[in-house]
């Protein structure tokens, strides 16, 4: 009994046939136009029924529950299994600060001073090296953030406490969040004293810099980084920076972000977004 | 502040960038569920396939090209074979036939996907327009991925005019919604 090939447009679309017939009908697709017309008119007219759906409330905590199953399947394949070719590609470790992650408004002029494929060749080069230590035990780095948070929590309440009312004044703060989801964490001050205006910025938990390369901080107005100021970090990764505001009153603060550059004191950023206000 | 499209955001998923995959997950989330909820009818279920959708995207099984559409359509449509595969896993007995079309219950506010509730609106209704049998051949068809088969016993409509009903049905649909968008304009 010859089955006809175009009655199975239905099952096909619905996922209801075997490997075998799913192989067959597709052979049959290419040399059926109709079969491909429909087809097409299929997915077209169904193409919007998906918001039909009422919204229903997630149950509690599927983000943490789905993100950590989907995440942790990803380490343990980072372990087992090194150098297939999907590994190759992989990965952004929580710890490495080479993750090709681009901030927001500093994205247009990252592209414009690197380029984004020679940046991501030398990204894989590095990633396959780095490939073996970068699977950090999740849990571990959730601790540790977890102290420097509270660690970070008291210095600023020490600064708030330093500010003398009547002199000084805090014009904004702001939680510096790390972009790669570790345990860096920093925080940033505006304070205005005497018609003076000092952006003070705080970091803890960066990863250590290497040879000419220093951090630096940037007032991010509309599209435009602004520098503002490198600095250092010590062995316990924390560091800070103090730098005078010049034409406040002209200056509108969009974003704070810190990048690793290759060198102190850069007109406009080469590196990579670590941390940035919301 | 410039966000990154959905593009950009799959391109850096693709490089296993997990902040844009957190960023993805959380413009999506409800809307995947809710469509995953609607097809299983079980809380369980629909977080399963969408952990399994999030998977896929993350481990990159199956590739979404920009010059086929939408990348929230592509999606939309993983989410959709998944909830299948499920279905037809548990191979449940009963049919839920879910009672949604009704007016006026179209749960909390949606801040984020204006679209889902616009085109939800206008897409309840133009199927309220429909049949009793187009509707549920709709719903047994797109929402439930049944086969012809399966379909048929449900119905009672003979086997060979299914895919001409289901046509049909999405045809009335479409003219419906054509009207409707006329209209708004
Ligand atoms: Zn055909």
């Amino acid at each position: 009994m010859s089955t006809n090939q175009c009655d199975r447009l239905i099952d096909y679309f619905n996922r209801q046939l075997t490997e075998k017939e799913q192989e067959q009908f597709e052979t049959h697709l290419s040399s059926c136009e109709e079969c491909r017309e429909e087809l097409m008119e299929l997915r077209e007219m169904t193409d919007d029924l998906p918001f039909l759906a009422d919204p229903v409330e997630p149950p509690e905590e599927m983000k943490k529950r789905i993100l950590t199953n989907v995440l942790k399947d990803e380490d343990k394949k980072d372990t087992s299994t090194k150098a297939s070719k999907e590994n190759v590609v992989v990965s952004t470790s929580r710890r490495s600060r080479k993750s090709p992650f681009i901030y927001g408004a500093l994205a247009a002029s990252l592209l414009l001073s690197v380029g984004i494929n020679g940046w991501l060749w030398t990204e894989n080069q590095q990633l396959v090296g780095e490939n073996e230590q970068i699977s950090s035990d999740f849990q571990e780095v959730a601790e540790e953030r977890n102290e420097l948070v509270t660690e970070l929590t008291a210095i600023r309440d020490s600064i708030e406490e330093d500010v003398q009312p009547g002199t000084s004044q805090v014009v904004l703060t702001a939680n510096l969040d790390s972009t790669l989801g570790d345990v860096s964490n920093g925080f940033a001050t505006l304070i205005s004293e005497q018609n003076q205006v000092q952006l003070v910025i705080q970091v803890a938990g960066m990863p250590e810099l290497e040879g000419t390369e220093a951090y630096q901080a940037w007032i991010i107005e509309g599209e435009t980084p602004i520098p503002a100021g490198s600095f250092e970090i010590d062995e316990a990764g924390n560091g800070a920076v103090a730098f005078n505001v010049q034409d406040i009153e002209n200056l509108n603060v969009d974003q704070i972000a810190i990048t690793l550059e290759p060198r102190p004191n850069n007109e406009l950023p080469e590196g990579e977004v670590l941390l940035a206000s919301q | 502040m410039a966000k990154m499209d959905d593009k950009q955001l799959y391109r850096r998923i693709q490089e296993h960038d997990q902040a844009a995959l957190e960023t993805l997950y959380d413009k999506y989330e409800k809307l995947l569920y809710s469509f995953a909820y609607k097809m299983v009818q079980d809380p369980q279920s629909a977080e399963e396939i969408v952990q399994e959708v999030v998977l896929k995207l993350w481990k990159g099984t199956g590739t979404y090209d920009e010059t086929k559409g939408k990348f929230s359509s592509w999606l939309l449509t993983m989410t959709r074979n998944t909830a299948i595969d499920m279905i037809r896993k548990q191979d449940k007995q009963e049919v839920h036939l879910s009672n949604e079309w009704e007016p006026g219950d179209s749960g909390p506010q949606v801040e984020d996907m204006i679209e889902w509730k616009e085109q939800g609106e206008t897409l309840k209704k133009a199927i309220r327009t429909l049949k009793k049998e187009q509707i549920e051949i709709v719903e047994l068809f797109y929402f439930k991925g049944y086969s012809q088969r399966k379909i048929a016993e449900k119905t009672n409509i003979p086997l060979g005019t299914i895919k001409g009903r289901i046509r049909l049905a999405l045809k009335h649909l479409r003219q419906e919604l054509a009207g409707e968008r006329g209209t708004q304009l």
